[in-house]
């Protein structure tokens, strides 16, 4: 019995279903024809297409296909962060890397090295201070005559005068309170040096006051003298007055320590770190240490890379990152590992085949040793500055 | 009453002939002693630039008219111009004068020790005190230097190869003959100092060589330009405290023919040698080539129909090989163009400046201004607007 037959129903208004109208021969369709079930004809994408999209993307789950919109936001983010930011600088280190390996010859050092007086260029490190068993190098950047914070650090390594030998980076004068107190401490430790732009600055100055000193005596060199009495000739007084004070500080003998400090001071084999140089600032890659530009030696922080020509600006590519490049490039036993100071902006900075020491002790920042020992393992070791304002605040 | 009326007369065509009278260098008639010629063939510019001190010859201005008449063949100006420095350099170091190379001298000095075989001058620079002590002292000498004391002997001359077409033979007997003569007599040189070295305003545009060191036998000279301190501009703060506390590094400098220098570039002065002379040289001196011929002069070497040869270390005339032509053609394709200028300058001596055209070969082109007007524009001053005026205070 259905509903309709039930006897009671029969006074009731017809159900609802059967208001609504039945336009059946108006709706052309019919659910027993395949397409009622088929998709939905799309006149722009044929069918082929239609079932290679269906195939692909309900193979993606729902939870991705609804963050689409983002996705979308992320590449089109991604994009324009390419065309402004990364692109470029993609292609910068593109161009870099082309540059560090090109060997154009039209490039700097096709002349003739400048010789100069009273300035060492290269010379070698006494063979038996190279470390053995128990002996270590300990390498200074720039002490600018911090002469506490040196015997600070020094005591901090365990400094032992007997084996271990000592390496001043150049800088070791001008700016702080001691500089004639560290050329002692140096001379008496026996400790090598290099001659970093202070010291250049200083031995020139020292070496024109002499000579206008002879020009207006006359005389020959009184050698006995200690001191460098004759810099307190007017004569020679040429806007560079704190040089000359600097200069009065110290001894002959002193001066003489300086005046052998070689410009490239050359290590030796030190084992698993190949072979060492020491030079205040920095080197040339592919460019004999006999040929390297003594100013740039002493001065370099950057180097132009289609030109090969160093600066000692601050901005541009830092010399180490193209001296690492080509030393990748040499084969393993012509390379070269370079320690020195002079950068303090960049800081401690070590890298494969460089080690800059500079930490601005100075500035009220830190002085910073590098040990090596017998088997090449290496080890930084820092002491505070004594003086947190550092020395040349004024 | 005779007496007094031609007294006045005389004083009145003195003064006539005063009003129109400007300190100029010596004139031929009272050098004649000292020259050889019997003729003056100073450029005469006493129309056009009477404020001029220094009058270079008619041919060439790197000549002094008073001592040449001709140029000099090129195969033996080198040799002139050596024994012209090395003169120079040591009468400075006897007299205590303290003087440096500048210029296009550096930059052959910084290639292979040796002047540029292009170049046909010597610049140096003397400080201020310097100057004024030449100028007090030493101006007006003559300095007379023996064969022997040039360090030449006749052993020293190469025995050339007599040349086959006429031109040839004249310049090899010309020079045959410049250097018997030096042989057998020495050299005389004469410093002159311009009496307008104490002006030292930039605006002074027609004395900005202070003195030069002159080979009365060959009239080549060096131009001696002086090095000023630039007047510290007072604190704007507090303009009455003048800014005492200057750093070296701040102190700038500048000299007559308007380029600017910081102290720490020139001070502490380097000695080496140049030409096998002793010579001193300004502390930064590659950043200063840098600056006045631009990095190419650095790196490039292939320059004006000169290479620079590797194993010589020499600049010898030659052909740019494929390579460097190569590089050369693509540093000029990577440049952006310039902007077209408003006025052209005339261009100065062939120094090694990279904006002259590579390619073609500038032979000795005399130059319109005269006194050495020196290469690029990087490293000088603008139009002489600074500093301010004649008659500032340059002493700090």
């Amino acid at each position: 019995m259905t509903y309709r037959d039930y006897p009671r129903a029969q006074n009731r208004p017809p159900p609802l279903i059967d208001l609504i109208p039945d336009n059946r021969d108006l709706l052309d369709v019919s659910d027993e024809e395949d397409s009622f079930y088929g998709k939905d004809d799309d006149w722009l994408i044929s069918p082929e297409w239609q079932a290679t999209i269906a195939r692909t993307t309900d193979r993606i789950p729902r939870r991705i296909k609804r963050y689409s919109a983002v996705y979308l936001a992320v590449a089109f983010l991604f994009l324009v962060s390419w065309w402004t930011y990364l692109g470029p600088r993609y292609a910068r280190y593109k161009q870099d890397l082309r540059d560090m390996d090109a060997s154009p010859l039209l490039s700097y050092g096709n002349n003739v090295r400048p010789e100069f007086k009273g300035m060492i260029q290269v010379s070698d490190m006494d063979q038996q201070h190279l470390p053995k068993k128990h002996s270590r190098l300990i390498f200074v950047g720039d002490v600018h005559g911090c002469k506490d914070e040196l015997e600070d650090l020094l005591k901090k390594v365990d400094f032992n005068h007997k084996y271990d030998h000592l390496v001043l980076t150049g800088d070791m004068i001008a700016k702080g309170p001691d500089s004639p107190g560290v050329i002692k401490l140096a001379q008496k430790l026996g400790a090598s040096c290099v001659r970093g732009n202070w010291e250049d600055k200083l031995l020139l100055s020292i070496a024109e006051g002499r000579e206008r000193h002879l020009a207006s005596t006359s005389g020959p060199d009184d050698s006995t003298e200690l001191t460098l009495d004759f810099l307190d000739d007017e004569s020679n007084s040429h806007g560079d007055n704190k040089l000359r004070k600097l200069a009065k500080q110290f001894t002959k003998s002193e001066v003489s320590y300086l005046q052998q400090c070689p410009v490239i001071l050359r290590i030796g084999q030190v084992p698993n770190l190949g072979s060492l140089v020491a030079v205040h600032a920095g080197l040339v890659p592919d460019t004999p240490l006999k040929r390297q530009d003594p100013f740039h030696v002493m001065n370099m922080r950057t180097i132009d890379l289609k030109t090969r020509i160093p600066s000692s600006k601050h901005a541009g590519t830092p010399w180490e990152k193209f001296w690492n490049h080509r030393q990748k490039k040499l084969h393993e036993s012509e390379r070269t590992t370079v320690i020195y100071g002079h950068n303090r902006k960049r800081g401690l900075n070590i890298q494969e085949y460089t080690y800059g020491l500079d930490t601005g002790c100075v500035n009220g920042e830190r002085l910073t040793a590098l040990v090596i020992d017998g088997h090449g393992k290496t080890e930084i070791v820092h002491v505070k500055c004594r003086n947190e304002m550092g020395y040349n605040a004024d | 009453m005779k007496l007094p009326t031609e007294l006045l007369l005389l004083a009145l065509t003195h003064l006539a002939s005063c009003a129109t009278l400007r300190p100029r260098s010596a004139n031929f008639a009272s050098v004649r002693g000292l020259t050889s010629l019997s003729t003056d063939h100073s450029s005469n510019n006493d129309v056009l630039r009477p404020e001029k001190y220094f009058h270079e010859s008619t041919f060439h201005s790197h000549y002094d008219g008073r001592f040449a008449e001709a140029q000099l063949p090129p195969q033996t100006r080198a040799f002139h111009l050596r024994l012209l420095l090395r003169s120079y350099m040591d009468t400075m170091d006897i007299i205590g004068i303290r003087t440096w190379i500048m210029h296009g001298c550096l930059l052959g000095w910084w290639w292979n020790g040796k002047i540029l075989p292009w170049d046909s001058d010597v610049d140096v620079m003397v400080d201020e005190r310097s100057m004024a002590e030449l100028g007090n002292w030493w101006n007006m000498t003559v300095h007379h230097y023996t064969a022997k004391d040039l360090g030449i002997s006749a052993k020293d001359m190469e025995k050339p190869k007599i040349p086959h077409s006429v031109e040839d033979q004249k310049a090899h007997l010309r020079k045959l003959y410049l250097e018997k003569e030096v042989l057998r007599k020495g050299k005389k040189y004469l410093l002159e100092v311009n009496p307008h070295y104490t002006n030292t305003s930039t605006t002074d545009r027609h004395n900005v060589i202070d003195a030069r060191w002159i080979d009365t036998a060959t009239g080549l000279y060096i131009d001696i330009t002086t090095i000023h301190v630039a007047p510290t501009p007072p604190d704007p703060r507090d303009p009455s405290s003048p800014s005492s506390n200057v750093e070296d590094e701040d102190i700038l400098m500048f000299t007559k023919d308007q380029h600017a220098y910081s102290h720490y570039q020139i001070f502490p002065l380097r000695r080496s040698t140049f030409e096998s002379i002793p010579v001193r040289i300004p502390y930064a001196y590659e950043s200063l080539l840098a600056e006045e011929y631009g990095l190419e002069s650095l790196t490039d070497t292939w320059y004006n129909g000169y290479g620079f040869d590797p194993d010589t270390h020499e600049w010898v005339i030659a052909e740019p090989t494929e390579q460097q032509s190569k590089e050369l053609a693509d540093r000029e394709a990577m440049k952006p163009k310039p902007k077209p200028k408003p006025k052209e300058r005339p261009k100065p001596e062939p120094k090694p400046s990279p904006k002259l055209a590579t390619g073609t070969v500038v032979a000795e082109a005399p130059h319109s201004t005269g006194e050495g007007v020196h290469g690029d524009k990087a490293g000088q001053l603008g139009d002489g607007r600074w500093p301010p005026g004649p008659g500032a205070t340059t002493k700090a």
